[in-house]
């Protein structure tokens, strides 16, 4: 298993492909985080990144899902593309070595590199503006932090996917396909237990409770206010740790069982 | 007698309704060279993809090195190499970055020996020379040199000649005779270039339509594919006894129905027939014959 | 869904079943995905219709199969065995399914409490409407606990239009989610059609209006002619005889305004009190009482308010109510008229004939005479790209032009149709007003200041919202030598409130209806339910004196301008449904 690690670390390191794809996401979620903290504190004058953080709460997941996307299809099913995978098995490794190797890589590796960029827009903006006071920013660091597992249980349904279709190509589509139904999930939550759907449970952990008001202004027309509750109940907490935990294990397991018995050509 | 290494013991495969392989069984001694011969779509892929794990028996058992249980089964494979269809590589890395991934998939601590495989297949100048930019030859001679990686006991190739110069096939049948004979190495080999494979195989198999037509030893095919002269007289006894005293002539094949094969003194056959009229014996049928290797193949293969 | 959840589940593991033995004589690698198909449609049903724990009998039963990817080919029993387990789990499931009191159970009881303390929290008028919170919890909790036990939508809808007529604020409103479980509720809560509506005239008598049996009386037979919306669900409340029962009132003699003397054997305004709830807001008790006698014509005999007989439904007899009216000789008489179908589309439809404005649609003119134009404006809004903001330049210059051109050919009067108005932004009152407006600098509200960090506003020791930025306009006066009357009604609300609030105030402006407008005119802030969505009074609009703008206070006494109360008579009731003609136009017409 590890060996496989190596040979895969070894190919990313030296093809750059994803070296490269990371370095524009992280470009496009520092712009995100300045152009979001620009627009929401009114040019940097009022409030901090806060305010952006409760008025795009899609800001941590939208793009970095579609980067996870990319990566598990990367590690997953670039060397099924020109069947060089084949060899490990050629080689000796056990299916349940090739899987896990791969898959454990896919989701460990792409969660952090997905929660990194998630941080990276709050960390521009906190740099250009500060925090601001719309949201309490330990809570939000828990939240930010707790995201990490649906993106767990996230990948582990991608590298279950993965293995199954084997093509990057497609996984790209399935990414796209995820970020643009993001925005129509946010509306659907309301009707679904959220924590148990990895997409659901992000959104969740990244809107806030709150109350909104406005006033009108004979200047500028209708002014916003918001007042968000940035504390996380207890049983979203629990409630996304078990629920992630159980669904990634349930993922790799059901992964595994189909590719054990998969024929290769 | 050598040891066995890989057994197969009544092989099916199935896909669908189609019999890939249809109760296949054959044995493979340690240190001999098997040439796999079949017209395409006869099953010869199908067995290597079984025992390189791709694919699934259906029914039968597969046995190497002795094990037959999956775990087993994998840990044999660390001993052997595969080559199957075209060599599987990454296009847009170099043969050395193609190389020294297996190298590390594999595990084989010694970083040098990616380059000594290089050269082995001559393949050590190729740079910074992406594999998408090779030609045939270069990719096979890559794939080669991939199967070489770990020094395996026992390889399995596909068609390994498949768009190689003349002078490349001579160097890698002189390779793999070195292999074969200096180390010891262990081959199963399919190829269409039947002269190729009968300078190099130790072992035939010749398979269709998912079934074994015939596995012969070498000499077995020699002799199959020798020049002989068919004898057939009034009295085939005393025509043999002729042959053996006057003429010295030992090997004689008394064929099922009665007529005599020989294949030495193929140039005497004037002196032959000659004798038989001093002693009274009358010849009825005297010819010359020969069977060559592919004719022995579509014989083979069509039965 | 979950049918089809279900049958889907349980068909697939039927499909394994038979492949488990059908792989083996004819094997595939594709086999394998079978198994794999319950888990990735138990997936599909979970992230459409969310996660169910009274389907985790279901997401287990889909996820056994999986095991047989582990069980050898050969081993078709035991994937048989897998399959039959699984379908059994499902069917002990549906059974689950079918008996839980709780499954699919609407959170009514937790719609209530969320809006509620919402609006404990955020309704701006509180101390102006003397809202005694606990009061009101003490008296709707049970109300709504009672919802969610019996799990009725329509009493939901009910429970909700009686809390909210509690607060007299045109801004307070519930709507449930699901357009026919709202339609199917409408139909339910206001009683059964007995082919009429009441009215009260000015003199006080109580009149038959919207009679069945007339030309242009209420009285749908297809979809096509169902203008409410309403043929789909109104067609279940009909009962049988419904045609041949639709002369009974004509036959009987009672048309367009005549006297009603007695409903049931009681007398109309006897039944008001009962009248707890109403389809709108009146929160002007002059016009709470002009609207009232409508809500009473839904009530049969045995009947309480709302009550709304269902053919088929409990076993019970179509109903009838008792009408005493007097004939044309003035001698008092009874008839029993039988149930027609549900109320609610003659109430909506009474409702729409008495508040329907001009024929035309928004901000456009029509003649009236050769010296009186009017314009409709059904609604303060220009464009898409205006609304929310406060550049209304464009409507402005239009109607300057539009008005200077009616001046150039000797229009003398101008008629503002603002019946029904539901409001929209206050910037296009302004930009309208303004043309009118005596010259000089007008205020029109004064914004509340806002505690940024709870977006909430609060009120000075004195008890008053603080007053922040005031919006003013300039007066241009283009008017000064002509009339302008403004046509409300009740249901003239919101920026239509600003409207008369602001012009009526004017020299040469006139405010006239049957009824005051709404006098509802805080901003509005509506807030999303599991079952439905809340809107109520959110924002306050201040008066230089720091008071709240327009609405009513706790004396339900109108603040708007209204100049002239127009007679509702016989003369009304006969041009309005018998000849279907606008009735108050023609009055200010012959008036001014």
């Amino acid at each position: 298993m590890k060996n496989i690690m190596k040979s895969i670390w070894y190919e990313i390191y030296h093809r750059k492909t994803l070296v490269i794809l990371f370095g524009a996401f992280a470009a496009l979620m520092a712009i995100t985080g300045f152009s979001g903290t620009a627009d929401a504190t009114y040019g940097f004058e009022q409030g901090g990144v806060s305010d952006m953080l409760a008025a795009h709460p899609w800001v941590p997941y939208e793009f970095p899902l579609l980067f996870l996307t990319i990566f598990v299809g990367y590690v997953c099913c670039e060397d099924y593309k020109d069947k060089v995978a084949n060899y490990e098995i050629l080689f000796g490794h056990s299916r349940k070595s090739i899987y896990f190797a791969r898959s454990l890589m896919a989701i460990i590796v792409g969660t952090i590199l997905s929660m990194l960029l998630g941080f990276l827009p709050l960390l521009v903006g906190n740099a250009l503006a500060g925090w601001g006071d719309c949201l309490v920013y330990e809570d939000i660091l828990l939240r930010y932090l707790l995201l990490g597992l649906p993106y767990l249980r996230l990948a582990a349904f991608l590298v279950m996917i993965a293995f199954l279709v084997k093509s990057p190509y497609l996984m790209i589509g399935i990414g796209i396909i995820l970020s643009m139904m993001i925005g129509g999930l946010a509306d659907m939550v309301r009707h679904s237990s959220s924590v148990f759907v990895s997409l659901f449970n992000m959104i969740a952990l990244t809107e806030y409770e709150g109350w909104s008001s406005y006033n009108l202004d004979p200047t500028i027309g209708t002014i916003r206010y918001y007042a968000y509750d940035s504390t996380i109940p207890a049983g979203l907490v629990s409630g996304t740790i078990i629920a992630s935990l159980f669904m990634t294990a349930f993922y790799l397991f059901m992964g595994y069982a189909l590719f054990r018995r998969d024929e290769l050509n | 007698m050598s040891e066995i290494i890989v057994e197969v013991k009544n092989l099916t495969k199935q896909y669908g309704r189609q019999m890939a392989l249809d109760g296949v069984s054959f044995q493979i001694r340690r240190g001999s060279i098997v040439g796999l011969i079949g017209p395409n779509g006869a099953g010869k892929t199908t067995i290597m993809k079984i025992m390189g794990g791709l694919a699934f028996p259906t029914g039968g058992e597969l046995e190497m090195y002795g094990v037959t249980d999956e775990k087993g089964l994998n840990h044999a494979r660390t001993r052997m190499s595969f080559m199957i269809e075209t060599p599987y590589e990454k296009e847009k890395m170099t043969a050395r970055e193609n190389l020294e991934k297996q190298r590390l998939q594999k595990g084989i601590p010694d970083k040098n020996r990616v380059d000594e495989v290089l050269k082995i297949v001559n393949l050590q100048n190729t740079g910074k020379k992406v594999v998408k930019n090779f030609s045939l030859g270069m990719r096979q001679r890559l794939g080669l040199a991939n199967a070489l990686m770990g020094k395996p006991e026992f390889m399995v190739l596909d068609e390994p000649i498949n768009g190689l110069d003349p002078e490349g096939i001579v160097e890698i049948r002189e390779l793999f005779r070195k292999l074969n004979k200096e180390e010891n190495v262990t081959m199963m080999i399919s190829s269409h270039i039947l002269s190729e494979l009968s300078l190099l195989c130790t072992d035939y198999i010749f398979i269709n339509h998912g079934k074994i037509k015939g596995m012969l030893t070498a000499d077995e095919l020699r002799q199959a594919c020798s020049e002989f002269f068919r004898i057939n007289t009034d009295n085939n006894e005393k025509a043999s006894a002729i042959l053996l005293r006057h003429f010295g002539i030992e090997r004689i094949e008394t064929m099922e129905d009665g007529s005599l094969r020989i294949y030495d003194g193929l140039e005497r056959m004037h002196e032959i027939s000659k004798a038989f009229y001093e002693n009274g014996i009358i010849p009825v049928e005297l010819s010359r014959n020969e069977v060559n290797l592919e004719d022995y193949y579509m014989k083979m293969v069509r039965e | 869904m979950d049918k089809i959840f279900i049958i889907i589940e349980f068909a697939l593991m039927i499909l394994l079943f038979i492949i488990a033995k059908y792989s083996v004589k004819r094997p595939s690698n594709r086999w394998r995905l079978l198994y794999a198909a319950p888990v990735f449609v138990a997936i599909i049903v979970a992230i459409c219709e969310g996660f169910d724990v009274y389907h985790a009998g279901i997401y287990f039963a889909s996820a056994l199969p999986l095991w047989s990817l582990f069980l050898e080919e050969k081993k078709v029993h035991a994937k048989q065995l897998i399959a039959t387990c699984s379908a059994l789990i499902i069917a002990a499931n549906l059974v689950v399914i079918c008996v839980a009191p709780n499954y699919h159970k609407v959170s009514y009881l937790k719609d209530f409490e969320q809006g509620f303390e919402t609006m404990r929290e955020h309704y701006v008028l509180t101390k102006e409407k003397e809202i005694d919170w606990d009061r009101l919890y003490a008296k709707y909790h049970p109300m709504f606990e009672a919802v969610e036990e019996k799990q009725d939508y329509v009493e939901n809808y009910k429970a909700w239009q009686r809390f909210t007529t509690e607060f007299f604020d045109g801004h307070v409103g519930y709507e449930m989610d699901g357009e026919k479980k709202l339609l199917d509720a409408i139909c339910r809560s206001y009683g059964n059609d007995y082919g009429l509506s009441l009215a009260r005239m000015t003199s006080g008598e109580f009149v038959a209006i919207n009679v069945e049996g007339y030309e242009r009386s209420y009285s749908i037979e297809g979809a096509k002619e169902d203008e409410l919306g309403l043929y789909s669900v109104k067609k279940k409340f009909l009962s049988q005889n419904a045609s041949a029962d639709r002369l009974t009132l004509k036959n009987a003699g009672i048309t367009n305004g005549t006297v009603i003397t007695k409903w049931n054997g009681k007398a109309i305004d006897a039944y008001f009190d009962e009248v707890d709830y109403y389809f709108d807001q009146y929160p002007v008790r002059e016009n709470e009482a002009f609207y009232q006698p409508i809500y009473v014509a839904g009530i049969g005999s045995d009947m309480t308010y709302g009550e709304t007989y269902v053919p088929g439904k409990d076993g019970k007899a179509s109903p009838s109510v008792s009408i005493s009216f007097l004939d044309e000789n003035g001698m008092e008489r009874t008839v029993q008229a039988p149930c027609l179908g549900s109320y609610a589309p003659r109430m909506l439809d009474t409702f729409g004939k008495l508040g329907d404005g001009l024929n035309v649609t928004n901000l456009n003119w029509q003649e009236v005479s050769t010296d009186t134009y009017a314009i409709r404006i059904s609604e303060m809004s220009y464009d898409q790209e205006t609304y929310g903001g406060t550049d209304y330049q464009e409507l402005t210059e239009k109607l300057r032009e539009e008005v200077l051109a009616l001046k150039d050919i000797g229009v003398k009067t101008l008629i503002f149709d603002l019946r029904s108005n539901c409001g929209g932004s206050p910037y296009f009152v302004e930009a309208i007003a303004k043309l009118f407006a005596p010259k000089g600098e007008h205020a029109s509200y004064y914004s509340a200041v806002i505690n940024e960090k709870t977006a909430s506003y609060e009120r000075g020791a004195d008890g008053k919202y603080q007053k922040g930025v005031v919006s003013t306009y300039e007066g241009e006066d283009l008017w000064h030598d002509g009339q302008i009357i403004l046509l409300v009604n009740a249901s003239t609300v919101s920026a239509g409130d600003d409207m008369v609030y602001m012009m009526g105030a004017y020299p040469n402006v006139q405010v006239a209806g049957f009824t005051r407008s709404n006098s509802s005119c805080q901003a509005v802030i509506g807030i999303m339910l599991d079952a439905g969505r809340l809107a109520f009074s959110a924002v306050p609009n201040l008066l230089p004196s720091g008071e709240v703008a327009i609405d009513t206070f706790v004396d339900h006494v109108g603040r708007t301008p209204f100049d002239e109360l127009v007679p509702f008579d016989q003369e009304a009731v006969k041009v309005i449904f018998d000849q279907g003609e606008d009735y108050l136009l023609s009055y200010v017409m012959a008036s001014k």
